[in-house]
């Protein structure tokens, strides 16, 4: 028996604690069972037909007498989680803070056709352009340029999980009374909590989504700056290399997608 | 015994099945990915990615839900291995290491483990995948090839050039 072989019969005999499997377990099934809840309700808008449309108008009109009595905006979070699915252009920026100090930034632009750019920090910035089916990535500071092709279209990464968590949150969130003022707007704070995080997200009335603080574990905070529907120019989404970068070849894996 | 097989349609039609092959492989899932990422945070990830997805865009057939559970598994670890590897050479303050073995490890096994996620970070990412699959998890090299849409022949190369690879990262640590 070699080297290799004596450290892989000790990694091979790792295992996990009973309890941390049992627990990522149940998490899982409170995964599924809410993503399945949030499927079937889907299918049901979509194959409700005229009769939702009736029963619809039926809740506006009821809404719209109601309305003038109403002490406090008559909008709730489904509004929010609305405006988080129907965007045609998403820019965020989301600063990520541990124990208090801020450690990065983060500038986060999409539309609803699947382009996405991420400028992580001064460092780094990825590109995502679904119609050239291309990824450029930018390392900025030695001026590289990484280009490879986009064999799949786009799935969520990690930074954008919480747009999903959100959007798919079935649980009570619940609304403060005190509105405060962003860029001239009134905005109403939701807080929720979605497994170990506790959200806070500042709504307009219309429910348009302007801010939003997730905190977590180990001292973990981001707060998230956010503008709907604004024009965003196509450049942005620019997959050629930019002057001045040299073009890298991409690893083996990457440019078999 | 759960069914072995069933079409797109039926799985679009029935998420129950995905709720019920979670209970029956979701643990098996979980220690894949834990044991290669050692993480339980970032195995919790890969778990609930591979089964919401199977919920979203199921396979159009598998032969065997263990062999491709597995495989998906090992993969989806292995590109986050890589992708940690990455964010700690770009950001090293964003994603710091977080591995969580048990306290009680000794000291032979955690190196091991710390060797072994170093090093199947830095190898072609087909060949760490074919590797684990076969010296971890005992798979045999035609079920391998079949989940990696590989000829079994290519298979054993991979997993030999894995194995060269980490002999000699493994004989350049001990030179140190």
């Amino acid at each position: 028996m070699n080297a290799l072989d004596r450290i892989l019969e000790s990694f091979a005999t790792l295992d996990v604690p009973a309890n941390v499997t049992d627990e990522a377990q149940r998490k899982l099934e409170s995964a599924i069972a809410r993503r399945s809840a949030v499927r079937r309700s889907t299918r049901v808008r979509r194959t409700g037909g005229w009769l939702a449309a009736a029963v619809s108008a039926a809740v506006v009109t009821i809404a719209v007498l109601w309305m003038p009595l109403a002490p406090t905006p008559a909008f709730a979070f489904a509004s929010v989680q609305q405006h988080f699915r129907d965007f045609r252009t998403l820019r965020f920026e989301m600063k990520q803070f541990v124990a208090g100090r801020q450690v990065l930034d983060t500038r986060v632009a999409m539309t609803r056709e699947g382009n996405v750019r991420t400028d992580i920090g001064t460092n780094m910035s990825v590109v995502v352009n679904s119609a050239d089916r291309r990824v450029i990535t930018l390392m900025h500071e030695p001026r590289i340029a990484m280009q490879t092709p986009l064999a799949a279209r786009v799935t969520r990464d990690d930074e954008l999980k919480w747009l999903d968590e959100v959007r798919d949150f079935q649980g009570m969130a619940t609304r403060r009374a005190e509105p405060r003022i962003i860029d001239g707007q009134t905005a109403y704070a939701w807080k929720l909590r979605i497994e170990d995080m506790s959200l806070t997200i500042w709504a307009t009335e219309e429910g348009v989504p302007l801010e939003m603080q997730m905190d977590g574990a180990a001292q973990m905070r981001f707060d998230f700056r956010f503008q709907l529907d604004t024009p965003i120019d196509a450049s942005v989404f620019s997959t050629e290399i930019p002057a001045g970068y040299t073009a890298a070849a991409p690893d083996a894996e990457d440019a078999a997608g | 015994m759960f069914i072995q097989t069933f079409s797109r349609r039926a799985m679009t039609e029935a998420p129950d099945d995905v709720a019920a092959l979670a209970r029956q492989y979701g643990p098996k899932v979980f220690r894949a990915a834990w044991r290669i990422l050692g993480s339980r945070a970032a195995a919790e990830d890969v778990q609930q990615q591979l089964f919401l997805k199977l919920l979203e865009s199921p396979p159009a057939q598998v032969d065997s839900w263990p062999g491709y559970l597995t495989a998906s598994a090992v993969r989806l670890a292995i590109d986050q291995l890589r992708r940690q590897k990455r964010w700690r050479l770009i950001a090293p303050l964003w994603r710091p290491d977080e591995t969580d073995d048990a306290p009680d490890d000794d000291a032979e096994r955690a190196e091991a483990a710390r060797f072994m996620r170093t090093a199947l970070a830095s190898l072609n990412p087909r060949d760490a995948a074919c590797f684990v699959m076969r010296h971890l998890h005992g798979l045999e090299p035609a079920t391998i090839g079949r989940e990696l849409g590989i000829t079994p022949n290519y298979v054993s190369v991979c997993v030999h050039r894995a194995r060269t690879a980490l002999e000699a990262l493994q004989a350049k640590e001990q030179s140190r």
